[in-house]
């Protein structure tokens, strides 16, 4: 059954007064219980899709498109419902617990704010907590909670907000790169208290990261983003050996493996779009290997190729040659 | 030639904006400098002798003959005013002068010498804090008598702290960075180091600093009049003609208080003004 | 904390030690004699003499400072020269003016500051009329409020009394009005700029997002994640809010007659009663020495991170 829907979400936001692109037509739906992570370069508008499925924009931001969630448009909620919707059916676990903790208030505060907002009694959100922070691996509970975040390590502190975001039993999790800010060694821990709690419970959950490898193996579907747009939907376990979409081969070859060496890591060519600097065409033209002249007028359109969906005009053509990153035949694949 | 020029302001969007003047530096520089030169010409400029006295010309309204009226004994509020203006802005540039030099040599020093003199000097910056700078204003005219002498003396006193402290944590950032360090193994004596790398990187915020403290010096050195402890009359001052016009206020007669108080507020508004811009509105950091 | 607690109070006393020695010593170093000022202009050599010897004035300055601040600490101010009273005495029945003025400004301040402050940063039509009015409002000196605000709601609309003080509670706060007023204005718009800066400051932070993406009321988000946390900031600055109040406070009742220690202090410097002088001024500095200790420990309150270092 389908949770979210992304329908033809574009996002303008105004520099100097000028509205400048964001998100570029992205489509794309959740079913319950699914995750699907959503992967590209910093820039690439995958923290600003998922900003907008909670509606958490700039004032000034101009949307297109619709966002369904449970057959409810969230862009067209009143004040009193989006306040419901994001205090019942979507908990958002944001990069850096640090700074989106109030530095000022107890870990306790925190954690059953909430709970207590929506009517919830202060004993009952207490005694819910502390029974979450169990379950994420933290001890000395009563402790903790009276707390400021300061004094707490940043893989406690993401741990403590994962059982805030869980604490309203949400239906969706949104969770924006919830492992970016930590220390290498805390990251895995932190993922595997997410990862294992998400699959308990059955929650859908969108994934925000710039880590393909990471996505791969919480999720059940791949989205990968370049500059402002969605080029290609996989399933996860299909990225090692059947990716469609050049920019998707390129980040799979440039990533570091414990068992090859290579002398350099292969790296994509040129540098990463914006958003609002696309032209007609492609928005991975410029950095493309395979790109025709097709590809400079046309910009191609999310479409299903084998059990996945590519925006690629070369996908039949290129599939399989892929996914051995350092294909040989690169510069020969001109037609 | 248009299309260059489109070219560069998308290349460097601020280099236009950098090219124009703020309009609000503009219109309270250019009206701190109309005061200053009245000032100056007053002699020339005012249309009446200020001391003059003509019983038969009392508290009259705005006329030709006295464009903003008269006080009690008939003198010419214009006239006032402008003579006014001469010791009402020489007291605060004394002070604001006096406080900025002491109060830079003595954070560039704590900043290069650090150390126990540094902490000496903070902790007599603290102490002097202690004292608002009015009290301390009122203590001087109670040992060395009124006048312009015993208040400017003080306050100059009490403004140096805040000049002191703003550069102090500037210049010993600046002094930390590793280019100092380098002129310093290079042989580059510690006075020129000082005034030739320090003193230019601190420079922005002395002339932010010193014009803010210009409107506070202002005001309470007005404050200083007001209460009969500057200047004595004759001589005219902002501060004292609030005063002394207060005595009409019950008769009816507001506008000696009311214009020199306008006076005053414009003035200040305009050095506030030019400190906040020129502080880049970092209101936060400025204190 | 509490050896933040000790430290401080240490501090304070120093500073308060330090002071009380530099209000001793000025008046000391003061040209013209103490006993030339008791005896007035016309006294023979004799005369000084015998007064001097009345005064202590023949002892040297440590001994005279240890004996002045042993008086201080046991309630006894001195005596004026000039009214020939302890000072103590005279300023009995002014202190509490004093103080009703000064704590009325406060509260003035704290709420209209905070309130104007947050609506300039939150309101957008309302704010830029808020913080204009503000600006101007920063620019009027207490003595120059006293007299628009004496003109026009004393002499003209006949609201308030333009002088004296009143009588009970009530009484009180009718005549305190305008000088209250007239004494909050400036630092009122001072606070209102500091909140409307710290709250913009602090809506743009991380914090509030998250409070938003769990579906709090807005109202709680400003008071919670907004207000609470530009309190810090607020209260970092209030020293040289205290300080403005303790100088505005002599121009004020200076402006309305008010009889207390302002008025007092203007008083015994035109008579250069040094005593007096040096007794209000003690107790001034006194007074912003101590209430800026406790906004000092009071923020420690409101930061959590100032409480203890990190361990």
């Amino acid at each position: 059954m389908t949770l979210l829907e992304v329908d033809h979400l574009s996002l303008d936001l105004p520099v100097d007064r000028e509205p400048r692109r964001i998100i570029h037509d992205v489509t794309l739906e959740l079913d319950d219980g699914e995750a699907v992570g959503l992967v590209g370069e910093s820039g690439a508008g995958k923290s600003m899709t998922s900003r907008a499925v909670i509606r958490l924009l700039p004032q000034n931001a101009r949307i297109g498109g619709d966002i369904v969630f449970d057959g409810r448009s969230v862009l067209a909620m009143d004040r009193r419902l989006l306040a419901t919707y994001r205090s019942r059916d979507v908990a958002m676990i944001f990069q850096d617990p640090k700074s989106h903790i109030n530095p000022v208030r107890t870990v306790g505060a925190f954690l059953i704010e909430a709970l207590v907002e929506r009517g919830d009694r202060r004993a009952d959100a207490l005694a819910v907590v502390s029974e979450l922070l169990d379950t994420v691996g933290i001890r000395e509970i009563p402790h903790r909670l009276r707390q400021y975040p300061h004094e707490l390590s940043g893989g406690m502190l993401q741990r403590v907000m994962i059982a805030a975001a869980l604490a309203v039993q949400p239906r969706l999790l949104l969770a924006d790169e919830p492992t970016t800010a930590l220390d290498v060694t805390t990251q895995a821990n932190v993922m595997a208290h997410l990862d294992v709690q998400r699959r308990n419970r059955g929650l859908a959950m969108l994934f925000v990261t710039h880590d393909l490898e990471l996505a791969a193996s919480v999720c059940d579907r791949i989205a990968v983003m370049y500059a402002g747009c969605l080029v290609e939907v996989c399933a996860a376990s299909s990225i090692h050996d059947r990716v469609l979409h050049p920019y998707t081969a390129g980040l799979l070859a440039s990533r570091p493996r414990v068992t090859s060496r290579t002398a350099r890591l292969p790296v994509i060519p040129g540098r990463p779009q914006a958003a609002y600097e696309l032209g007609e065409g492609c928005p991975f033209l410029s950095r493309c290997p395979y790109a025709l002249d097709i590809c400079r007028t046309t910009r191609p359109e999310l479409r299903v190729v084998g059990s996945s969906r590519v925006a690629c005009h070369r996908a039949e053509e290129l599939s399989g040659c892929l996914t051995d990153g350092r294909a040989a035949d690169r510069p020969g694949v001109h037609a | 030639m248009a299309t260059a020029a489109a070219a560069k302001e998308q290349l460097f969007p601020s280099a236009r904006r950098r090219r124009n003047l703020d309009p609000v530096i503009l219109a309270a520089g250019a009206f701190i400098g109309v005061l200053v030169l009245v000032a100056i010409l007053a002699p020339w400029i005012a249309p009446y002798n200020p001391n003059a006295a003509t019983i038969l010309a009392a508290n009259q309204g705005v006329s030709a003959a006295h464009w903003l009226g008269t006080d009690p004994t008939g003198r010419d509020l214009l006239s006032r005013l402008i003579w006014g203006a001469r010791l009402s802005l020489l007291g605060p540039a004394l002070i604001v002068l006096i406080a900025t030099a002491l109060g830079t040599v003595l954070a560039i020093a704590s900043a290069w010498i650090g150390g126990l003199f540094d902490q000496l000097v903070s902790r007599v910056m603290d102490l002097l804090f202690a004292f608002p700078g009015l009290v301390l204003a009122m203590i001087a005219v109670a040992m060395f008598g009124k006048g312009l002498v015993a208040p400017v003396v003080a306050l100059s006193i009490a403004y140096t702290p805040y000049i002191t402290r703003v550069l102090r944590s500037a210049a010993s950032r600046e002094r930390s960075l590793p280019y100092v360090a380098a002129c310093y193994v290079g042989g580059v004596s510690a006075r020129s180091i000082c005034s030739r790398h320090l003193l230019p990187n601190v420079f922005p915020l002395l002339l932010t600093q010193s014009t803010i403290s210009f409107g506070s010096a202002l005001v309470t050195l007005a404050a200083v009049s007001y209460l009969g402890l500057g200047i004595q009359p004759p001589t005219a001052t902002w501060g004292f003609m609030v005063s002394t016009g207060q005595s009409s206020i019950l008769a009816g007669h507001p506008a000696e208080s009311l214009e020199a108080g306008i006076l005053i507020v414009v003035t200040v508004v305009a050095f506030n003004l030019l400190g906040d811009r020129l502080a880049g509105r970092r209101s936060l950091q400025a204190l | 904390m509490v050896r933040v607690l000790v430290e401080r109070l240490v501090g304070l006393v120093l500073t308060l030690l330090v002071g009380s020695f530099l209000i001793y010593g000025a008046m000391y170093l003061a040209p013209g004699t103490p006993a030339a000022v008791v005896a007035g202009g016309h006294a023979t050599s004799s005369e000084l003499q015998s007064i001097r010897h009345q005064l202590h004035l023949n002892e040297p300055f440590f001994v005279r400072y240890w004996d002045w601040l042993d008086g201080v600490l046991h309630g006894n101010l001195g005596r004026s020269f000039v009214y020939r009273e302890p000072v103590t005495l005279l300023l009995s029945g002014r202190v509490m003016n004093t103080v009703f003025l000064v704590v009325f400004a406060a509260l003035l301040i704290i709420t209209g500051g905070v309130v104007l402050g947050l609506l300039a940063a939150l309101r957008r039509r309302l704010g830029i009329v808020i913080t204009a009015g503000m600006s101007v409002g920063l620019a009027v000196p207490s003595f120059v409020a006293a007299i628009v605000l004496i003109s026009v709601f004393a002499v003209d609309l006949k609201w308030f009394p333009a002088a004296s003080t009143g009588t009970g509670f009530f009484g009180q706060l009718h005549h305190m009005t305008l000088p209250a007023i007239a004494l909050a204005l400036s630092w009122l718009a001072f606070t209102g700029q500091l909140t409307k800066a710290a709250v913009r400051e602090e809506l743009a932070k991380d914090q509030v997002e998250t409070a938003q993406s769990r579906g709090i009321k807005p109202r709680h988000v400003v008071t919670r994640h907004v207000l609470r946390n530009a309190l810090i900031p607020i209260t970092t600055v209030s020293g040289i809010t205290v300080a403005g109040l303790i100088a505005g406070d002599v121009v004020v009742e200076q402006a309305f007659g008010i009889n207390g220690l302002g008025s007092f202090l203007v008083q015994a410097v035109e008579q250069k009663d040094f005593a007096s002088v040096q007794a209000v001024a003690l107790i001034l500095v006194t007074a912003f020495v101590v209430v800026n200790g406790i906004v000092d420990v009071g923020n420690r309150f409101l930061d959590p991170r100032l409480r203890e270092p990190v361990v």
